[in-house]
């Protein structure tokens, strides 16, 4: 089909929303997402068949290629004919390896449906389960495509019988998978059967692949297929059931179009009034109704500025239009509406309610931010991350001219990567970046270096978290001039609430009485919960107000706050963020006269008085710990545990499958660094492994003096932490309660 | 041995107890606090008084933060703190006293004029008279919640206001009256109780130098932006007590 008669036929098609579907594709790493995406590009015209295998159009950075897995999102259209009728199917490029999965969850949001695709020989592997689970998570319907089946015929060499049973596993497990993390009314309707043609197998490689349905209705078994290949008759299988056909029939038949998910998608990922304008308009995709865009990704085009791409749930978006950035609060004109097309932008004169546009002009926008016509809409929920950034590194310009450079490219690393945090030391001048892992970190540098940068970095330094591991008593705090006083005292928070705070469920916008009811039942009384100034969502920290008739206490409420982050950024026993910590403003005296009580003198009587009772509280900290999964062949499982074991790492299953093993569990991130070489020297190089981060553990006792001294030492502090007793101000005590 | 405050009071010149300038060199250290209030006279001119000495300036943070070093040092040996005005007014040096109690150093303050006592003085209001007292402070209405609070509470008992104005030593900001005025008028019933005729808006400003200016508005309207850069102080009268009015009528400007 000629390239360009495809822009304007989807443009005209997707007036008609019930034949658009918007979908993604996820995937453990190497499972085959991009052969995919190129077969399914080929088909929709945009790629040559011939060259779609080789150009793997989405992985237009040179590092992806090298790496072999992709990194950037992107989106495309497509156009399939089914049923006698053309669709348009919105295609989200997503991220599938471990280090981002953060980008992932912000992709589900935009789509109404995934095709999972599984690794026939690997099986479901911990990425497909995490990102299912993320899915499900967000009401996007799964459906299966099996891949790599030619891998069972010409490496595994497995008859039909078991090319079927491995087949039969594969799903069993994934409706596993949907048992137990789709919500109750959905588990029955989405889990898959091959007669219900909602599970396809094929080859993406080989550009076949067909559904139970397809394969029946041409008299073809897996015998007929063992066939084919071995008598070198790829072409005809790939013309008999190309495998573009088999996935987007099924995604056609089996993902509901914008409008019919939208209606029960959208009580899941907006918390705003369903009986409002805005609200029926969403939900009725209505393309007169005023504009709520949902930015889930947000690129920088060296000439075109901020690239803003999402989700368009109600409205029409046009150039020129006037619209409000509701989290940033500020008001923006649209400067150009786009429509992708592979890793192309093509410009368009409007784009409707139902699909994924991209949009430039609008200022400090950024990915996770809401876009509407109404001043006042409720925003779209804050993305839940399940990962955090665990490694860092400093890094500097080999040459010290090419420093504006790196800046910028820093910069612009930092807008379309949210999950990388960039700072600067600031005693030292040097840039750190936070990343998910090594591997992130790397890939961050590459980049740097791919724009003519050339880098000197530290060796990678874990980030800790400082926690408390008892109530501390109340710890007075006065300011500079000695005329204000205030008395707090800080407690741990149980785990599964600093999980609702860091995963963004609870947050400042979050309406008063649904705060108190989830508060509540971690035991808090209605009072506290009710008097909360403060929740730190990217550490998982809660501040609250509990004094009574204090004067004067209105007008220093920003600065409390102000101090209270100023704490939860470096705590007193390492400098390094603090993490699962209730502060509690018991009660405060501030001086009559403004001049009095300045930032200058409020902010440190509370910054002290948190540092203080930190320090009285035994502090501990936490170290990032990952949850890593190798595949090996079985004689090397022994050494894979000793290598575990001897990281400080814990073995909590091995799965023995048919060629291989699996060995699943946890490993300290401080013990990852040099995990290649050794896994590598252990299993003669015969391991392959994955990480992510799983959760944050208390250091052991025996090892935290030692912990925060190297912290310390290289941070340049003196070794030994403060002790509480240098916080209380003289004359003042502190009150065990 | 002892921490000395001493007030330099408020005149075009320096002023100091003939005591404390005839032991001048008994004291081992002599500071000079330079963020309460601008002083009226160089650092030289006070040399001259010191009969040689040159202060030691201190900031803020070198008397609140840093203020055990200094109690230390009085510890041993007689230590000097000058301070305009008077030292235990306006500038509410008693955490110092207070510090040093607490530590066993002794203490002894020498008073002078005070720009408070002088204020409501040249303004020919009465002493007894002259209810709560505020700093008027950037940041609106926000910052000067108390400030509006002690204006309404004050004229309610029928009693005077007096502000002072603030002033940033850091960077040299220091309030004009149009400025202060301007914060009261932010509040609707702050701003209708000023436009009476009879709550007159008294402005002064370099108290006690050669350019000291007090004048009285009637309309917090008529009252212009001032040239250069004084300190000032404004005060917001009650109805006054006709003695006090018959002193005012020497100030109206309108």
């Amino acid at each position: 089909m000629p390239r360009y008669k495809q822009t304007q036929e989807i443009l005209k098609l997707i007036g008609n929303r019930e034949q658009v579907r918007n979908i993604g594709i996820i995937a453990h790493v190497d499972h085959g997402k991009t052969t995919l995406t190129d077969s399914l590009l080929a088909a929709s015209g945009l790629l040559s068949p011939t060259v779609a295998g080789e150009a793997r159009a989405l992985d237009y950075l040179e590092e992806e290629q090298k790496r072999g897995i992709t990194i950037k999102t992107a989106n495309i259209s497509l156009l399939h004919d089914y049923g006698g009728k053309s669709y348009v199917v919105n295609l989200i490029d997503t991220p599938g390896h471990v280090d981002f999965t953060g980008k992932v969850t912000r992709a589900l949001r935009a789509i109404d449906g995934a095709v999972v695709v599984v690794d026939a020989v690997e099986e479901i592997m911990v990425q497909t389960e995490t990102v299912t689970r993320q899915a499900l998570a967000e009401r996007v319907k799964p459906i299966l495509f099996i891949n790599k089946v030619d891998r069972l015929i010409t490496e595994l060499r497995l008859g039909p019988k078991d090319i079927q049973k491995k087949l039969a596993r594969i799903i069993d497990r994934f409706n596993k998978l949907i048992d137990i993390f789709a919500e109750d009314e959905y588990k029955s309707k989405w889990k898959v059967r091959p007669d219900l043609n909602n599970v396809a197998f094929g080859s993406a490689k080989d550009r076949w692949g067909f559904t139970l349905k397809q394969a029946m209705e041409k008299g073809m078994t897996f015998n007929d297929v063992l066939k084919f290949y071995e008598e070198g008759r790829l072409e005809e299988l790939k013309e008999l059931f190309p495998v573009h056909k088999a996935v987007l029939d099924m995604v056609i038949e089996h993902i509901p179009n914008p409008m019919e998910a939208q209606k029960y998608r959208l009580p899941k990922i907006w918390k705003g009034d369903l009986n409002s304008e805005v609200g029926q308009a969403m939900l009725n995709c209505d393309v007169d109704g005023p504009v709520a865009f949902m930015v889930t990704n947000v690129m920088v085009d060296e000439r075109a500025g901020l690239v803003a791409t999402g989700r368009l749930l109600s409205g029409t978006l046009k150039p020129g239009m006037e619209v409000y950035l509701i989290n940033k609060g500020t008001k923006d004109r649209i400067l150009q509406v786009g429509m992708y097309m592979g890793p192309y932008r093509e410009v368009v004169d409007y784009m409707v309610a139902g699909n994924i546009p991209a949009v430039l002009g609008l200022d400090g926008v950024t990915a996770g931010e809401t876009v509407s016509t109404l001043p006042d809409m409720v925003p779209f929920e804050s993305i839940k991350y399940i990962s955090e950034p665990v490694v860092t590194i400093a890094i500097e310009p080999k040459n010290t001219r090419d420093l504006p450079k790196l800046i910028n490219a820093l910069r612009k690393l930092a807008i379309e990567d949210p999950n990388l945090k960039v700072s600067i030391n600031e005693e030292t001048g040097e840039y750190l970046i936070s990343g998910m892992g090594t591997l992130h970190l790397e890939v961050s540098i590459h980049f740097l270096q791919d724009m003519g940068i050339e880098v000197v970095t530290s060796p990678p330094i874990v980030v800790y978290r400082e926690t408390i591991t008892k109530k501390s008593p109340l710890f007075p705090g006065k300011s500079p001039n000695k005329h204000n006083k205030v008395k707090l005292y800080l407690e741990k928070l149980p785990e599964e609430l600093i999980n609702l705070i860091s995963s963004g469920e609870i947050t400042d916008r979050t309406p008063r009485k649904d705060l108190q009811k989830i508060l509540m039942e971690y035991g808090w009384s209605a009072e506290e919960a009710r008097r909360v100034w403060a929740i730190d969502n990217e550490r998982g920290n809660i501040l609250v107000d509990m004094t009574k008739g204090v004067q004067y206490l209105q007008e220093s409420k920003q600065m409390i706050i102000s101090a209270f982050f100023d704490f939860v950024k470096e705590g007193a026993l390492a400098r390094e963020p603090v993490r699962g910590i209730k502060a509690v403003l018991v009660d405060a005296e501030f001086h009559e006269d403004p001049a009095h009580r300045t930032l200058a003198q409020v902010v440190p009587m509370v910054h002290r008085a948190l540092l203080g009772g930190e320090l009285a509280a035994e502090p501990s900290l936490y170290e990032p710990i990952m949850k890593i999964q190798v595949q090996v062949p079985a004689e090397f499982i022994g050494a894979v545990t000793s290598v575990l074991a001897g990281k400080r790492g814990q073995v909590t299953n091995i799965d023995q499958r048919e060629y291989y093993a699996v060995v699943n569990g946890y490993i300290p991130v401080s013990e990852t660094f040099d995990l290649a070489q050794v896994l590598r020297g252990a299993t003669q190089g015969r391991a392959f492994w994955q990480t992510q981060f799983s959760h944050w553990q208390l250091v052991p006792k025996a090892m935290l003096k030692q912990l925060v001294a190297e912290i310390r030492k290289r941070k340049g502090l003196p070794e030994n932490p403060p002790s509480y007793e240098e916080f209380i101000p003289p004359g003042e005590t502190i009150e065990v309660i | 041995m002892t921490l000395v405050l001493a007030g330099m009071g408020i005149s075009d010149r320096p002023t100091l107890p003939r005591e404390v300038v005839e032991k001048i060199n008994s004291y081992s250290k002599i500071y000079l606090e330079t963020y309460t209030s601008p002083l009226p006279y160089s650092r030289d001119e006070l040399v001259d008084l010191l009969t040689g000495r040159r202060p030691i300036p201190l900031r803020r943070r070198d008397l609140e933060d840093g203020i055990r070093d200094i109690i230390e040092e009085a510890r041993e040996e007689d230590i000097l703190i000058l301070v305009y005005g008077d030292p235990l007014i306006a500038t509410t040096h008693k955490a110092i006293l207070i510090e040093a109690r607490r530590n066993g150093v002794e203490t002894k303050v020498y008073h002078n004029a005070s720009s408070y006592t002088a204020a409501v003085g040249e303004a020919g209001l009465d002493i007894y008279r002259v209810g709560a007292s505020g700093t008027l402070v950037r940041g609106g209405l926000e910052m000067n919640r108390r400030n509006i609070e002690i204006l309404i509470s004050n004229l309610d008992r029928g009693l005077h206001t007096l502000y002072f104005l603030e002033y940033d030593a850091e960077t040299g900001y220091m309030m004009q009256p149009r400025e202060a005025i301007d914060i009261l008028l932010l509040h609707p019933e702050a701003a209708s109780l000023l436009e009476k005729p009879e709550h007159i808006i008294i402005v002064l400003t370099s108290l006690g130098t050669v350019r000291q200016r007090i004048d009285a508005y009637r309309h917090p309207r008529n009252i212009p932006s001032y040239m250069g850069s004084e300190p000032s102080i404004i005060i917001v009268t009650a109805k006054p007590h006709f003695t006090e009015m018959e002193y005012i009528e020497y100030l109206l400007r309108d």
